[in-house]
């Protein structure tokens, strides 16, 4: 039985984003699968390479459009990049999958999906609005 | 005997970049020496994510001081990372060398640390405001 779900709720409406973080949930799950420890080094570098280049893909968005929020967004991105090399770093010393907090990191992550995610959205989307409201004048 | 040597020439004149570059050496070195797979993929993780981290501290302070080839100097790092992630998928794909982490180091970094970045640190150096450790300009 997967630990994370996948809620509606998290869609922002943008289909490569949608399709991407809800790929991330996938691979979180088959990290909490792993069976031994070559499993989890394994699945711990998959997780990483997808979430580097989510949050690329993301950070280059922003960045190509003028995001104000940019620098503070890139940071909480480090955060939970940084969590995931210390989880690698703990895989290494022969912890056991249960000593890693996988679900304090999804919890952080689902939270930043519907709080800072959403707000480069309704950022950009009030751009156009704004642009579109003009053009009418 | 390291694999990557930390020479004084490589230095650029900044406090903060030059000890960044050289901490990169050292976990270059620590990649090359790893010895199972679980080691190897923490210790990569690491170095991507202070290669990572030591590219943004870059093009903070190229923003800050207006350098003039930020542009072509962010494609270059956008370049670098892109090597790193096909290294990284090699080791995921359990085909990883040490060759590649070796000619990642001295094809792209070292040759990068003493081109572009040393063009960086001369243009810093050129400013009335520029301190060894930041650069401040006067907005």
């Amino acid at each position: 039985m997967n630990q994370f779900v996948w809620e509606n709720h998290y869609l922002l409406g943008n289909e490569k984003v949608d399709q991407q973080h809800k790929e991330l949930f996938r691979l979180a799950n088959r990290l909490l699968a792993s069976k031994d420890i070559h499993a989890l080094t394994e699945n711990i570098m998959l997780l990483y390479h997808h979430v580097r280049e989510h949050f690329q893909a993301e950070e280059v968005f922003m960045k190509q459009n003028g995001y104000p929020e940019y620098q503070h967004h890139v940071q909480t991105h480090n955060l939970m990049l940084e969590k995931l090399v210390e989880f690698s770093n703990d895989i290494n010393q022969q912890q056991q999958l249960e000593a890693l907090d996988v679900p304090g990191f999804m919890h952080d992550w689902i939270a930043h999906i519907v709080a800072e995610d959403a707000a480069i959205n309704a950022y950009f989307a009030s751009q156009q609005e704004q642009k579109s409201g003009k053009s009418l004048y | 005997m390291s694999e990557f040597i930390w020479l004084d020439d490589y230095k650029i004149g900044h406090a903060t970049v030059d000890a960044q570059h050289q901490h990169l050496f050292e976990l270059a070195n620590k990649i090359v020496e790893a010895g199972s797979s679980e080691a190897l993929t923490h210790l990569f993780m690491l170095f991507y994510q202070h290669v990572r981290e030591h590219f943004e501290a870059e093009e903070q302070l190229m923003k800050q001081c207006r350098y003039p080839g930020y542009v072509q100097h962010i494609s270059a790092h956008n370049q670098m990372l892109e090597k790193l992630n096909e290294i990284s998928e090699t080791i995921f794909d359990r085909h990883w060398q040490p060759a590649a982490i070796k000619a990642f180091v001295t094809r792209w970094v070292l040759v990068h640390i003493r081109e572009e970045d040393r063009l960086m640190g001369e243009y810093m150096h050129t400013l009335p405001e520029y301190r060894s450790d930041t650069c401040l300009t006067t907005e």
